[in-house]
């Protein structure tokens, strides 16, 4: 029966390779008729990669695989663009023989964090790396908490976990378990006083937790007095990070960064410590992430008439995505134009949540000369940059007309805009594109 | 004259964006020319509600409220008394309610299933933008203060007394609500206080284009 089933789903995967439409179908089918269709396969000399949280789940996970490639390792991953257990199952049956004999060196899955729990229940992992639990997309995920018990309990039969060390909220996955600790050591990165004021836990076991140092939100070099919690030693520690070189020192070796951001640093850092784990030398690993190369649509620096223009993908719904744009923007010190927008809040709901653009922290970035507000909710926007203190805010509900009135000023531009936006805004600025 | 607002659990219970409650009611004060200070409350902290013109609580997750609530125990005489404005949001209307402190006249019924939905409600025939994410609702017969699509009213008003049941910057993004209760503050404290005209322009402008672009309601 399961033999049939897997003809099947092969056939459906096969028509839709041929279509050029990769899609999640095939084991959304076979699951529905077989529940326990997981058991089925067979890991024998594959190691299983789970790659899951808020944010980064879709950028580490494609470094892995990136490296794993470039070492000439079989790999099978989950990159037509679903990180549920149907798109897990399609990816398994595609490298899978018709026996349920996997034909990889490493499954390298990118799973939604909410989600994961079907996956975690029928397949033990060899390692798996969350990124981090954040404040995201309110409506589907309602808050951090509900996220970090639904994960808990498809963790508990898992093993290995990759974590970061500076982030306190990490510790509610670690009970009993072996865990791979990566972490920060560069205090020149760090600032001293809270400056995200809306980050998510301050508290561990209702005492506040204080701070050595802070390296983002509530990431940092962390303790409590009363209770016995503070950052745990890692495994793995960048001790110096150079974001004009692109490069950062891990356990003596220089790595490539390919965005010149704090994200990048944690993501690299979350890799590197994935090979550690794995028993990879990291010289190794190293030398192949000096292939990274910069994805435009999510950072894109260029000159256009003798001035820089920055343009950043952030995640709406996600305050710690834009925060680690504002963190970026808090370090450009000169006067500057700040773009702020995206075409739709979210394509999943037919609602239009507007909280947690107030827990960007779009206070910390200092001369903003104006502001551009773009799209449907520029008006929304306008507001909250009006209690963040800008006074010489831009309205414009069309990007293009946005564009033009951006062309006639001369400062350096930093434009923070939602994924559907980034395109549209790169050609539109094409004009004198001279970089 | 000089107001006090005292934002309760200001750390703790911040779900979403809901800080910009209490720096509204802020700003609109500092707007009337009044001298205002705004207590960011934590838990480490003693509750002192001596000389406070408002109390504000937000949104947390379902744990936290009840360690909220276990801290607010040992003030419920106090709170009982405090006669000034308070106003809660989301799921932290449930503090007050029969359920926890017991302190006004209203309980919260717990759905099995999350309510996330977006409401435009009525507030003195004004149309206002409301965000639900919480399993809490209010049930009473005084839910008396927004005017939903079904002709029903939500949330709850009790004097000076605000449960809101929506999440995130609700007094922000509905100017003429936060105008409403800011000014009952002001004349609370000095009935013959002359209230100014604020310019709510960004305000205006913001929930107008989100009830035409969304709602296909003029404002």
């Amino acid at each position: 029966m399961n033999l049939l089933l897997i003809l099947f789903a092969k056939l459906l995967i096969l028509i839709g390779k041929k279509l050029k439409r990769g899609s999640s179908l095939p084991g959304k089918i076979i699951y529905k008729i077989n529940k326990n269709i997981f058991k089925y396969f067979k890991f024998k000399n594959t190691k299983l990669i789970g790659v899951t949280g808020s944010s980064g789940k879709g950028s580490s996970s494609y470094l892995i695989v990136q490296i794993l490639r470039d070492l000439n390792y079989k790999v099978g991953y989950n990159d037509s663009g679903s990180n549920l257990s149907y798109a897990i199952l399609t990816t398994i049956i595609d490298n899978c023989d018709i026996f349920g004999n996997s034909k990889v060196d490493y499954f390298v899955f990118e799973m939604d964090e909410r989600f994961s729990i079907f996956v975690f229940k029928d397949l033990i992992f060899d390692q798996i790396l969350i990124t981090n639990i954040t404040k995201d997309q309110p409506p589907r995920q309602y808050n951090p908490e509900t996220v970090i018990n639904i994960l808990n309990k498809g963790l508990k039969n898992q093993n290995n976990l990759i974590i970061n060390a500076n982030d306190p909220i990490m510790q509610h996955f670690t009970f009993n378990k072996n865990v791979t600790y990566y972490d920060i050591k560069d205090k020149n990165i760090s600032y001293q006083t809270q400056i995200f004021n809306n980050s998510y836990t301050n508290y561990h076991n209702e005492e506040k937790i204080k701070y050595h140092h802070y390296y983002f939100e509530n990431t940092g070099d962390y303790y409590c007095e009363k209770n016995n919690f503070k950052t745990p030693k890692s495994d793995i520690s960048a001790t110096l990070i150079d974001y004009e070189k692109l490069e950062i020192l891990v356990n003596g070796i220089n790595f490539k960064l390919a965005y010149p951001m704090l994200f990048d640093v944690y993501n690299t850092l979350s890799v590197i410590s994935l090979f550690y784990a794995l028993n990879f030398n990291l010289k190794t690993i190293s030398n192949s992430m000096k292939k990274r190369y910069i994805d435009k649509k999510i950072y894109n620096s260029f000159i256009e008439n003798n001035r820089k223009v920055v343009v950043i993908n952030n995640k709406n719904e996600n305050s710690g995505s834009f925060n680690q744009a504002m963190l970026y923007l808090a370090r450009q010190q000169e006067q500057k134009i700040l773009v702020v927008g995206w075409k739709e809040i979210s394509r999943r709901y037919e609602f239009n949540d507007m909280s947690w653009l107030y827990d960007v922290e779009f206070e910390i970035i200092k001369n903003v000369e104006k502001v551009y507000c773009v799209g449907i909710d520029a008006y929304d926007i306008a507001l909250r940059m009006k209690y963040a203190g800008f006074k010489n805010i831009i309205i414009s509900q069309d990007l293009k007309n946005a564009v033009q009135k951006l062309k006639n000023d001369n400062l350096n531009i930093y434009a923070v805009l939602n994924f559907d936006y980034i395109l549209p805004f790169n050609k539109y600025m094409e004009e004198n594109y001279e970089n | 004259m000089k107001i006090k607002i005292l934002h309760l659990f200001y750390d703790f219970l911040n779900l979403y964006g809901e800080s910009f409650n209490s720096l509204a009611l802020h700003n609109y004060f500092v707007n009337q020319e009044i001298e205002v200070e705004l207590i960011k409350h934590n838990l480490e902290m003693d509750l002192d509600i001596e000389n406070v013109d408002v109390l504000y609580v937000g949104a947390g997750e379902e744990s936290k409220l009840e360690i909220a609530f276990n801290y607010l125990k040992k003030y419920q005489t106090k709170l009982k008394n405090f006669k000034k404005t308070i106003i809660c949001t989301g799921n932290a209307t449930i503090l007050f309610s029969k359920n926890y402190l017991n302190i006004q006249n209203y309980e919260i019924v717990r759905n099995q299933t999350r309510i996330v939905k977006e409401e435009v409600l009525k507030f003195k025939n004004q149309s206002l933008i409301g965000f639900y994410n919480t399993y809490d609702l209010i049930k009473s017969d005084q839910t008396n203060l927004f005017l939903n699509k079904d002709n029903k009213y939500v949330s709850y008003n009790n004097d000076n007394f605000y449960a809101i049941e929506m999440i995130g910057p609700f007094l922000v993004r509905n100017y003429f609500f936060l105008k409403f209760v800011a000014d009952k503050v002001i004349l609370n404290k000095k009935s013959d206080y002359l209230i100014k005209e604020i310019n709510f322009e960004y305000e205006k402008n913001a929930l107008t284009a989100f009830l035409k672009n969304y709602y296909s309601i003029e404002n």
